[in-house]
């Protein structure tokens, strides 16, 4: 099968290539009704192979269709149930046509999957074509699982990989329990308070108010990015002060392992959490701060890739536990990071459910318009990647952005702004994306002196250079991408070093 | 003459997984010896009264037999050699037991099979096969399903339709015809339409008495009709496909509705999955024995099984040139990989034919097409099930219980059981798994 010469707009990760050989070669021979089960997680990529498969030429004479199961999100109208789902590839798949079965992962629930495992002796009658499902793993695991008799009439299965090497750099969140106060202040407004704070604290002789005007003091030197000297405080002056203080010592350690977290130390972090704060959290009775921790144990677990892990603690034992606790606001910003890892798995559409359904009507319901905007943004993340681009640059222009400009709050508009160049990029307005990370949030980020948005926001302007190849453009994109590679470096942040890296050296190939 | 293709991509197209290779197929390999199993048709044929060696023939009434085997593993091929068996002139057991092959999967909805639907489909397939024959049924002996037809079904609201366009044909002959018509249709309604099936069901249920009664001198006189005709003495119904129907509805055909079954006074073999035998049919009025075992590789103590090779080669050769390979042992890895069970050869040379980039099948693509297929078992199994077969391998092939688990294993083809079903190993693919790996690992470690 000659699967060369595609044009670039249908780039497929060369990892998938070989799948899709086979997929090609089989869907050349087999004629009729055929299953196939195409695990893939990242919508851009099943796109993008999907264009690949079209243009082979030995299935150029096929007829392609596809049929989007997405039950959420705007403009969907997928089949109410296996029934509708038969009759309507009876109506219009033609005879031996190529069926792309897309966005099923939220479609595909547990009584659908067993109306398929016995309908599909009426699928195959009616239906004298090939099914191409495009699933995530998760949702695979289930059909092969629950659905035996429908899986032992795959005609094959194919496995490809997401596209896991960024496109842009974005910054992890930043390590604190509350950046609400700080986020819209200056640098240099941070700069004062911090002097401010150095000559106070040696006056202060109550332990309680050193204490809590220290831990100001190391979230404002996190929020400069100083992430050194803002553990140093934590361990050397904050941790000791605690000493009678227990539930003071567990706020500090927690700190301290989001410090380290960010760092890319895992296993300290982990032990700080399970063998230090947890244990102090549960000797106090404090049923709260056992929840908080075993959810950055899961973030953690995140982190490692551990999804299904962190999935458990989330679903079996946190939002159990902010149930009963009362707290509809933790539950819905936890149902928020299962959200995360079933995009991160590939299930976008229960990502999606989860975001419109769950998480939206409470921070309606408790007015808190700021994290409503953020959940807006993560619904316009997940349109993104299914390429519903326009939709997506909607969200963000009227539903986020003004939200944070009536907030003040300069850092989530600049990071918006991010955002939209993003989209921009994706829809080939390069100049104007350039523009905005220009013009619009490199200001912001040298006002606020925030040096990790800064890093990222000059990596991303170097691939837009790269990708737009003007003269100079290259040695500008070298010339940024050294400057946040040194940046990240002294930030100790191995994600961002490793992502910068690789664009580095792909330079150097050439 | 027959070749085996050499072109990988027309070998793949040509492999159909569910497609049933009859004696007379170039494809056919007697594979008798391989399994270990070469009195399965005299074991199966005395069953029903016959001795194949000497033609002795003495039935009872009626018998109802069920043939397991793993999916996949040659079951069809079984029933179409003895149906060619049964069938082929002077032979001691010739002009004995006539053979009638039905397909149910081609002719009802098998995810959702009932008696009821069994029972119409098989007197269509008689009716057919009679026609075929150019033998035709006296009104007198129709009678009696031919009446409960028409006041039984032809009756019913919910069919009014179907009825409506049946009565008018009735009304212009009636008689055979008609009975081919009435088989054909109620047996297709039960394939294409919920409502009608639900209402034939219900129908059959509420009159099963009257029904069988019917059936069984449809039968009787279809019997009689071949007899006559010099075709064989009783008929021998061959229901293929049914070990493919969902498990929930084999337990309910073959365990729970047996009454209705055996109402039926006909000899019927019936193809069962494997995971029922170990589910209960020991307490079942059918006759639940025999099973038609894989391919043996090797015996229990690990010493080479030279037939069990031969078969497997013979039934690779036959399916691609050998050739079409870059050193012959990778043959032999193929088939040391399937664990003797031919669809998983199939399936193995499928992949390394969709892998391969050179039109030839060399090592890598050999490797490559064994950590896929190792790749969809991984997609279901449970940390548990590797657990379970490590035990199982452990205990060299014996038998740790036959839990639900174990019967799943058997029936998805993780488990693979040899001879009568005396010994049993994982499938080599799933040895590959880390799981496995794993889960031998524990067991082989000390306890605390």
């Amino acid at each position: 099968m000659n699967l060369d010469g595609q044009p670039a707009s249908d780039a497929i990760l060369p990892a998938n290539l070989q799948a899709l050989q086979r997929l090609a070669k089989l869907l050349g021979v087999k004629r009729g009704f055929q299953l196939y089960i195409l695990v893939c997680p990242d919508p851009r990529e099943r796109t993008h192979l999907i264009g690949r498969l079209t243009r082979t030429p030995e299935l150029a004479n096929r007829i392609n269709m596809t049929v989007d199961l997405a039950e959420h999100g705007p403009n969907t109208n997928p089949p109410d149930d296996v029934s509708m789902l038969e009759a309507r590839l009876h109506r219009d798949a033609p005879p031996d046509a190529i069926v792309h079965l897309v966005n099923g992962d939220g479609w595909l629930d547990a009584g659908r999957l067993a109306d398929l495992n016995l309908h599909r002796n009426a699928l195959a009658a009616q239906v004298n074509a090939s099914l191409l499902w495009w699933l995530p793993e998760p949702t695979v695991i289930a059909l092969a699982r629950n659905a035996p008799d429908l899986w032992s009439w795959r005609t094959g299965v194919m496995a490809f990989e997401g596209s896991s090497a960024p496109t842009t750099l974005t910054p992890a969140p930043p390590p604190a329990l509350d950046w609400i106060a700080l986020s819209g202040m200056s640098s240099e407004a941070k700069t004062a308070r911090l002097d401010a704070l150095a000559s106070a604290l040696p006056q202060l002789e109550s332990p309680p108010i050193r204490l809590a005007l220290q831990f100001e003091r190391a979230d404002l030197l996190q929020s400069l990015g100083r992430m050194d000297e803002a553990l140093n405080l934590l361990r050397g002056d904050i941790l000791p002060a605690t000493g009678d203080l227990p539930s003071e010592r567990a706020n500090a350690l927690l700190r301290i392992a989001d410090l380290l977290a960010a760092r890319g130390e895992l296993d300290t972090a982990l032990h700080l959490l399970s063998n230090e704060v947890l244990p102090i959290c549960k000797r106090l009775g404090q049923d709260m701060g056992i929840a908080i921790t075993r959810g950055k144990i899961a973030d953690i677990q995140i982190a490692r890739g551990q999804l299904d892990e962190a999935l458990h603690i989330l679903t079996e034992e946190l939002i159990p536990a902010f149930e009963r606790l009362g707290s509809v606001r933790a539950k819905a910003v936890t149902q928020g990071k299962i959200a995360d890892i079933l995009m991160a798995r590939g299930q976008l559409d229960e990502a999606l459910r989860i975001r419109t359904e769950e998480q939206l009507p409470v921070f309606e319901h408790l007015g808190d318009i700021r994290s409503k905007a953020v959940t807006q943004g993560k619904i316009a993340e997940v349109l993104m990647a299914r390429g519903q681009l326009d939709e997506a640059l909607r969200i963000r222009t009227e539903e986020q952005l003004p939200v944070f400009e009536r907030l003040g709050d300069v850092r989530e508009k600049a990071a918006t702004h991010g955002k939209i160049a993003e989209i921009l990029m994706a829809r080939g307005q390069l100049d104007e994306a350039l523009r905005i990370h220009t013009e619009v949030q490199i200001p912001v980020y040298e006002h606020l002196g925030d040096v990790r948005e800064l890093l990222a926001c000059r990596a991303n302007q170097a691939i837009i250079l790269l990708k737009r190849a003007a003269p100079g453009d290259r040695t500008e994109a070298r010339r940024l991408l050294n400057q946040a590679l040194a940046d990240a470096r002294q930030l100790k942040l191995p994600g961002e070093v490793e992502a910068i890296e690789s664009w580095l050296s792909g330079l150097n190939d050439d | 003459m027959y070749q085996p293709p050499r072109n990988l991509l027309q070998a793949l197209q040509q492999l159909d997984f569910d497609e049933a290779i009859g004696p007379s197929d170039p494809r056919f390999v007697d594979t008798d010896f391989g399994r270990g199993a070469t009195d399965l048709r005299i074991r199966l044929l005395s069953k029903f009264g016959l001795s194949l060696s000497t033609g002795e023939f003495f039935p009872t009434l009626g018998r109802h037999v069920l043939l397991f085997g793993p999916i996949g593993g040659g079951k069809s091929t079984e029933l179409m050699r003895l149906r060619e068996q049964l069938l082929a002139p002077n032979t001691p057991a010739s002009g004995r037991l006539y053979p009638i092959l039905l397909n149910v999967r081609g002719e009802v909805d098998i995810n959702n099979l009932e008696y009821a639907d069994l029972f119409l489909a098989l007197a269509h397939a008689v009716a057919h096969e009679l026609d075929s024959l150019g033998l035709q049924m006296s009104d007198v002996h129709i009678a009696g399903l031919q009446r409960w037809f028409t006041e039984h079904v032809l009756t019913q609201d919910a069919i009014r339709e179907l009825a409506t366009q049946i009565g008018t044909e009735a009304e212009a002959g009636g008689g055979w015809p008609l009975l081919l018509k009435l088989t054909a249709r109620f047996s297709a309604v039960f394939k294409n339409s919920s409502t009608y099936k639900d209402t034939m069901r219900e129908v059959v249920k509420k009159t099963f008495t009257e029904f069988a009664q019917a059936f069984n001198d449809f039968i009787r006189a279809a019997e009689g009709m071949i007899k006559a005709a010099g075709k064989g003495e009783r008929l021998l119904l061959l229901v293929d496909g049914t070990d493919k129907i969902p498990l929930k509805q084999a337990q309910s055909l073959f365990l729970e509705d047996t009454e209705q079954l055996i109402c039926v006074q006909a000899l019927v073999l019936y193809t069962a999955p494997i995971t029922l035998k170990y589910a209960g049919t020991t307490h079942s009025k059918l006759n639940s024995e025999l099973v038609l075992p894989i391919i043996k590789l090797e015996s229990r103590d690990g010493q080479r099984f030279e037939p069990g090779w031969q078969a497997m080669h013979q039934l690779l050769d036959r399916r691609i040139d050998p050739a079409a390979f870059a050193s012959p042992d990778l043959r032999d890895t193929l088939i040391q990989t399937s664990g003797g069970h031919p669809r998983e050869l199939l399936r193995l040379l499928a992949l390394a034919c969709e892998s391969s980039d050179t039109g030839i099948i060399d090592a890598q693509t050999v490797e490559r097409a064994i950590t896929l297929l190792a790749a969809e078992y991984r997609y279901w199994l449970a940390p548990e099930d590797y657990t379970l077969l490590a035990q199982v391998d452990a205990a060299n092939g014996q038998h740790v219980g036959n839990d639900e688990r174990t019967r799943n294993l058997l029936w998805r083809l993780a488990l693979l059981h040899y001879n009568d079903g005396s010994w049993r190993r994982s499938n080599p693919v799933v040895r590959r798994l880390e799981g496995y790996l794993h889960a031998r690992q524990a067991l082989a470690a000390p306890t605390p």
